[in-house]
């Protein structure tokens, strides 16, 4: 590998960097971040995780399933990213990052793996007392829409609520689940589908 | 339904969709009622499956811990330095040389060993004491400390501009040496400014209680005792002091890149301009320097302040790469 380029000219009139580093931390690129991050900037890190840290937290609950342990998660992440700041060989960071999230999500379940899935998940599928109103009310139909969400194949689950995060587009999710953007593209439209037709099957069961 | 529409419906959603496709997804949805029963599930869909998200919730306190962990490895800045390897060996024989030297000397004094962390122009830091004490340095300003503090006083040199959250200790007071005035506390949080260049030193007290004592030969020590929302200024030369309720919190977040300036000296406000962005600021005329004024900013651009400062002295500013002159 080339050794680590910094993509923020060396030669920025320090002047004009403070200047922006101190009204408007938000004009830096992710990898100027980065190479200022290589250099122990530690404002640096804060933007990128004032940048990062909710959409993060939303990729890892795809897979834990729980908001506090994903929140912690990704603090370890932040901190590791610190740590290793001089060693860092990437070239883009957003992709690192969620990578990173998804492998520590991933390990996290590895060592806790839960022995059953909570029932709150398929709790408003199991009561069935709701009126023909609230049906016909958004919320209502948006929290079944909810529950039904985890009965989705992994993978069709997975991609459907990559693809809500502001953050990610397709071109960035083929790579992290090892798929094309094409197939993510045909698996979202499949989830949707799945999801219609799920929709419809437990309104006739009311 | 076709997966054309789905994609379509989708970009829809997301506004991307191009003139042309909006069109055809028009006519589709408008060819048949059920079609547009389609259209509002997918719609529905794509806005529900959003809300599997919650907001984080400690998003700050995870921070607050992140700072904590990052502060506590921070490792002195390094340089790139052109000759490493030849640094590295001199510092090495430099190093076993100043441990032998170390070596005689710490029986005959244990408080010798002091850490210092200078700030140049330009930089901020903050960072723990060995006794959790909590340390902003501001920039252009320097802090000595031992590595270990003694069982019955920890004693720290400050040389500029530093805001202290000291760790709660009855029997070990927390004393902070600059020049000929002490300040002494058992656990509070408070400002001191001693610049040497600067005719004043001055200590402001956020939380708690402190007693700041000026010491010279021909002169008796008389602590002053200051209470939150106050601040002491001395006369580094007369010893004079001056007493004044003041908004700490203003005064303490210069952390933040925040000024806050009453009645001060022109001179006084561009040095700590100076410092803070690494800037050179100079006075053509003298007598500039003591022209008083009162003002504050927020994180204002560089520019803005020198204009506003410009206004309220009746002068004008030249700039050449870092260098500004003030002139009549």
């Amino acid at each position: 590998m080339p050794p680590f380029k910094l993509n923020i000219p060396v030669t920025l009139d320090p002047y004009l960097y403070l200047a922006m580093k101190t009204h408007n931390y938000n004009v830096f690129s992710d990898e100027e971040l980065l190479a200022l991050l290589h250099q122990d900037d530690t404002l640096s890190l804060q933007i990128i995780f004032s940048r990062y840290y909710a959409p993060l937290t939303q990729f890892s609950t795809i897979f834990t399933k729980d908001n506090t342990i994903s929140e912690v998660l990704i603090s370890d992440l932040f901190m590791n990213l610190w740590d290793n700041r001089k060693q860092l060989q990437i070239r883009l960071l957003k992709p690192y990052l969620f990578q990173a999230a998804k492998n520590l999500s991933l390990n996290h379940l590895k060592k806790h793996k839960p022995l059953l899935e909570p029932l709150e998940n398929h709790e408003t599928l199991l009561s069935g007392h709701l009126t023909p109103f609230e049906i016909l009310t958004n919320r209502e139909s948006q929290q079944r829409i909810l529950s039904l969400i985890n009965l989705l194949p992994e993978r069709q689950r997975e991609v459907l609520l990559m693809s809500r995060i502001e953050q990610i587009d397709k071109t960035n999710i083929a790579p992290l689940l090892g798929i094309t953007v094409r197939t993510v593209e045909t698996t979202l439209y499949q989830a949707i589908k799945s999801l219609r037709t799920l929709l419809s099957t437990s309104e006739k069961k009311k | 339904m076709e997966e054309l529409y789905y994609q379509l419906i989708t970009e829809y959603y997301h506004q991307t969709i191009t003139e042309r496709d909006l069109t055809i997804l028009q006519e589709w949805v408008a060819s048949n009622p059920a079609h547009e029963t389609e259209f509002r599930e997918v719609i529905l869909i794509l806005d529900a499956s959003k809300l599997y998200y919650k907001s984080p919730v400690n998003q700050e306190n995870n921070w607050a811990k992140i700072t904590a962990y990052i502060n506590q490895n921070k490792q002195p800045v390094k340089r790139k330095f052109p000759f490493a390897k030849l640094a590295m060996a001199a510092s090495l024989i430099l190093i076993i040389g100043f441990g032998i030297n170390q070596y005689k000397t710490h029986k005959s004094n244990p408080q010798n060993q002091l850490n210092e962390i200078t700030n140049p122009y330009g930089q901020q830091s903050s960072f723990i004491l060995p006794d959790s004490s909590i340390v902003y340095l501001n920039a252009g300003s320097k802090l000595k400390y031992p590595k270990h503090f003694a069982a019955h006083k920890r004693l720290v040199i400050l040389e500029g501009e530093a805001f202290f959250d000291v760790k709660h200790k009855t029997t070990q007071p927390f004393i902070i040496q600059t020049g000929k005035v002490s300040t002494t506390v058992l656990g509070t949080s408070f400002n001191v400014k001693a610049f040497p260049k600067e005719s004043h030193i001055a200590v402001t007290v956020k939380t708690g209680k402190v007693g700041v004592v000026f010491k010279e030969k021909n002169h008796p020590a008389v602590t002053n005792f200051l209470l939150p929302d106050q601040q002491l200024q001395i006369d580094t030369k007369t010893g004079k002091t001056n007493k004044n309720e003041i908004n700490a919190e203003a005064i303490c977040d210069w952390r933040n890149y925040r000024m806050v300036f009453y009645n001060a000296s022109l001179k006084e406000i561009t040095s700590t301009i100076a410092r803070t962005y690494k800037l050179d600021i100079e006075l053509e005329d003298p007598a500039m320097a003591a022209i008083k004024v009162t003002t504050s900013f927020n994180k204002t651009p560089v520019d803005q302040m020198l204009k506003t400062l410009a206004i309220l002295t009746g002068s004008h500013y030249t700039k050449s790469n870092n260098t500004i002159i003030f002139y009549k």
